[in-house]
């Protein structure tokens, strides 16, 4: 495990440079922040071992994202949280997730980052998750001006796991598409995230999905 | 000693008699002249005044002064019973100031009368003008007036002062005054260039002979704005390439809307593969897909891009509107044209 996580931060590292050292004094320097909110759709897998199986809770979360960019380094909050109700039993759960990603930027198109990203799930019982994460970001235009995809996958680090549990791995990603307009600094976004993170010997899992909607809005500073 | 002494304040005295005598002795003269007069001498009032109007004392007499003199000697002479020699000194005196008036209650009316007859019988011209006009072209002009001594035909011109070009500004009777205009141009229309010109001002007879020229100089100096630069051509590098000449954007379009929608739909399957995945993303995966087809078309190399050629036409219509003002504005500085008009003493010429 800890040769795996030592390659992937050699092959990020190595990414970084070879595509730093091209572009990146070209980039004109900018400052800009943003803001968004919206619903999300999100399902919630929860994998335990038999007997508990498997579960699946879902509902729509408040997702809420903020950040600043200043030329090419940024740092991003996401925050998410809502009621997810079991869907072959009574009760609820609630999933409460918050991030915070600083990253650099090189390329237009490309982006790293790197952060914490917290969870608490509240079933029958409360888990508290402190993942740190290692992301790239892929963008592209695909309308001038109007419309950009993104997608962006990245690797859970190290985990700092509740009681009883052993964190064994995680990955996630997430693609979407945002829509822009012309004439004023607001924006839609709409994507799919998922991640999957296996503990206890890969005898457990929680992978939630989101499909969310935000509408945002950029300042310039 | 006492001898050596008196001599030498004699010479100093006699050596100062002549310099306040020539400074004081024109006047001097007239005041004597005016005194005998009013003394009923004549005789010696003639005397005096004709010595007071020899131009070679120093300093001769003022023109209000010589007028003066002029005055008394010919009423001297009236009473002398010499009204033939009083005309004449009245014409003189005319025609060195044709507006000058005899005092009728100084002067009685046998002297007055031969004044008035001199003064019909006398063609004569003075011109007034102010030292110094400026005006714009077309907004202002140059005026001087002129006195006549009696009603006569005159022609005014202006001339450049070696006379190669003259124009005419007024051909005509004069009464008591007539004002005289010249607004800075030529016969042509041409604004006059700087330089020295005459207002020339010529008494003619009843036969358009010419009796007498009275000349003013003219210093015109004529100054025009400073107009402004037009805007240069803006470099190609303003202007955004009005039709697609690369397939970078399409191909951007291309793989960020088909690869990413893949990547929606696949990443998720290597993910979680025993998950029930949410189909919800074949909704993300497909809009990213087709807005990327639609980029795909739309920058595909040779593509007209109406977006830059609006830009391109506005930047035109911006450059052609600021060259237009410029234009205009130049229109307008260089008809702004100043003129400054210095004006000198008049002179006269008898011309017979």
């Amino acid at each position: 495990m800890v040769l795996q996580t030592r390659r992937f931060l050699i092959c990020l590292t190595t990414l970084a440079a070879l595509v730093a050292s091209g572009e990146l004094f070209a980039q004109v320097p900018m400052t800009s922040s943003y803001a968004s909110l919206g619903p999300s759709f999100t399902i919630l897998d929860i994998e335990r071992p038999s007997p508990a199986g498997t579960l699946r809770v879902s509902g729509v979360s408040i997702v809420g994202e903020a950040g600043v960019v200043l030329s090419v380094f940024s740092a991003d909050a996401r925050l998410a949280t809502g009621s997810l109700d079991y869907e072959d039993a009574e009760g609820s759960a609630t999933l409460a997730e918050a991030e915070l990603m600083v990253g650099f930027r090189p390329l237009r198109w490309v982006a790293l980052q790197v952060g914490p990203h917290l969870r608490k799930l509240d079933t029958t019982q409360s888990e508290n998750w402190v993942f740190w994460e290692a992301r790239i970001w892929f963008g592209a235009t695909l309308l001038e001006r109007v419309a950009y995809s993104y997608m962006k996958g990245w690797l859970i680090l190290s985990a700092s796991e509740p009681e009883n549990t052993t964190f064994d791995n995680g990955f996630g990603f997430e693609g979407g598409l945002l829509l822009k307009t012309t004439t004023l600094p607001v924006w839609v976004k709409t994507g799919y995230r998922i991640d999957r993170v296996t503990f206890n010997e890969l005898s457990s899992a929680d992978t939630p999905q989101q499909l969310f909607l935000l509408f945002g809005i950029n300042f310039n500073i | 000693m006492r001898l050596i002494r008196h001599l030498a304040l004699a010479l100093v005295l006699i050596s100062s008699i002549p310099i306040a005598a020539s400074a004081q002795s024109a006047r001097q003269l007239l005041q004597d002249g005016v005194f005998r007069y009013r003394n009923l001498e004549y005789d010696s009032a003639t005397v005096l005044l004709e010595r007071a109007l020899d131009l070679s004392l120093r300093p001769p007499l003022a023109l209000e002064d010589r007028a003066d003199a002029l005055t008394f000697l010919a009423a001297s002479l009236v009473f002398m019973g010499q009204a033939d020699s009083a005309e004449v000194v009245f014409t003189t005196l005319v025609r060195l100031d044709p507006r000058y008036e005899p005092d009728q209650l100084v002067f009685p009316p046998e002297v007055t009368s031969v004044f008035e007859s001199a003064r019909r019988a006398t063609m004569a011209i003075a011109i007034e003008a102010p030292e110094r006009t400026q005006f714009l072209l077309d907004q202002g002009q140059f005026s001087a007036r002129l006195f006549a001594s009696s009603v006569h035909d005159i022609l005014a011109e202006i001339r450049t002062a070696d006379g190669a070009r003259r124009q005419t500004i007024y051909t005509g009777p004069v009464r008591d005054s007539l004002q005289l205009s010249w607004n800075g141009r030529d016969p042509a229309g041409d604004v006059a260039p700087s330089g020295l010109y005459m207002l020339e001002v010529t008494s003619r007879d009843a036969r358009g002979m010419a009796l007498r020229t009275v000349t003013m100089p003219l210093e015109v100096s004529v100054s025009r704005a400073d107009t402004l630069p037009l805007p240069t051509t803006p470099p190609d590098s303003l202007f955004l390439p009005e039709e697609t000449t690369s397939g970078r954007a399409s191909a951007e379009a291309l793989v960020g809307g088909v690869i990413a929608g893949a990547a929606v739909l696949l990443v998720p399957l290597a993910i979680a593969p025993r998950i029930d995945l949410s189909s919800a993303r074949y909704v993300i995966a497909g809009a990213l897909g087709a807005i990327g087809v639609v980029g795909t078309l739309k920058y595909r190399p040779g593509r007209p891009l109406p977006d830059n050629v609006e830009y391109n036409e506005n930047l035109r219509r911006a450059l052609r509107a600021q060259t237009d003002s410029i234009l205009r504005e130049n229109a307008a500085l260089r008809g702004e044209v100043r003129f400054v008009i210095t004006a000198g003493e008049p002179t006269s010429l008898d011309r017979r």
